[in-house]
């Protein structure tokens, strides 16, 4: 009986120490900011502040308004595409699809830049996010 | 007697590891770095070969052309989609750190010659918003160039399966006016490149 009550005390007390610490360090982008930094920061760079005139940056994003959020969903997938200026013949990639990303993680990716650097875009709708990925102007089929 | 008479004796040998420490913190020096030749017994450092290659400006770029200033070369290319980003940044960085000083220049060599023309990397330079006047982007013949980074110890390879078709290392490398490499970083470590600029100023006081 005494047990019982000494090891039901010792839970619930390393419980609330667990949930007290959670939640004191609560980021609620975790998964995108790990996605960000594994597929985006290369280039956008950690801080978000791009190269110069090569790489945009991502602070106060015109991309990542409220309104514009959803769309940018179809810049992640499949990239942004255009004719190689010194060969016009040529499509290049001046940012890289990302097909491999679900339709959850992209929308973690921007709800962790659309509320970082500045930019304030609240919280991604999913469904408007599906909708927008179904009808992508720039979507190409992927090449396996 | 007891602990009063090593006290004189104590106070010596923390007067003595200070003005080492102090010693040590001012003057380093910066090793020559590679595998030295042994030729007809004497021993010759590591040198970087002649070169000459093309920059942004159609201009030649050889060894005389940095004369007595010291530089930093690196290996990327203009369509690189991992590394080299952060490599340039970091370049740039330390471009801005020594604006306005001629002895320290840099020097980027592309590994995709095929790709990067000259008007391609006057693009680059001018989207970056730097100058030859301190900052090289040099195209050549391919094999020139893999083989200028064995020297410049970095890795420069035609790779299908790594990203974007080559594979190369992350080193930005500090050359001296009398071609040994002096000191190296890994690019893509903002830490290890703030060490890179104490090692560049160094080299400036050493000469």
């Amino acid at each position: 009986m005494n047990l019982k009550l000494l090891v039901s005390g010792i839970f619930i007390g390393l419980s609330l120490i667990y949930f007290t610490a959670v939640s004191c360090n609560f980021n609620p982008y975790s998964q995108g900011e790990w996605l960000y930094r594994t597929h985006c920061a290369s280039c956008h760079m950690e801080d978000g502040s791009g190269l110069r005139d090569l790489i945009p940056s991502l602070h106060q994003s015109p991309f990542l308004t409220g309104e514009q959020i959803h769309s940018t969903a179809c810049l992640i997938r499949y990239g942004i595409k255009r004719p190689d200026p010194f060969d016009p013949k040529v499509e290049t990639y001046p940012m890289p699809p990302l097909h491999q990303l679900t339709e959850t993680e992209i929308t973690n990716i921007l709800n962790y830049i659309g509320n970082h650097f500045g930019n304030r875009a609240g919280y991604v709708n999913p469904i408007k996010l599906q909708e927008k990925l179904d009808n992508c102007p720039n979507a190409v089929p992927r090449k396996y | 007697m007891g602990v009063k008479a090593f006290l004189p004796f104590t106070l010596i040998l923390i007067i003595v590891a200070a003005s080492w420490g102090c010693h040590s913190a001012n003057e380093r020096e910066l090793p020559i770095l590679g595998f030295p030749k042994i030729i007809e017994g004497d021993t010759i450092p590591h040198t970087i070969p002649d070169f000459s290659f093309v920059n942004q400006d159609s201009q030649w770029v050889t060894n005389e052309t940095f004369g007595d200033a010291v530089y930093v070369t690196d290996f990327f290319f203009t369509s690189c989609p991992t590394i080299c980003p952060k490599l340039t940044r970091s370049m740039l960085r330390m471009y801005e750190e020594f604006e306005g000083r001629d002895d320290v220049l840099f020097l980027s060599h592309t590994i995709d010659v095929r790709r990067d023309s000259v008007p391609r990397l006057r693009l680059y330079a001018e989207n970056l918003g730097v100058t030859s006047d301190r900052w090289h982007f040099v195209t050549g013949d391919r094999d020139k160039i893999y083989d200028i980074a064995e020297d410049y110890m970095s890795i420069a390879v035609e790779d299908e399966d790594a990203p974007g078709g080559f594979d190369h290392s992350g080193w930005l490398i500090l050359i001296d006016k009398n071609r040994h490499i002096r000191s190296y970083c890994d690019g893509t470590k903002d830490e290890e490149v703030d060490r890179l600029m104490e090692d560049i100023k160094i080299l400036l006081d050493e000469s």
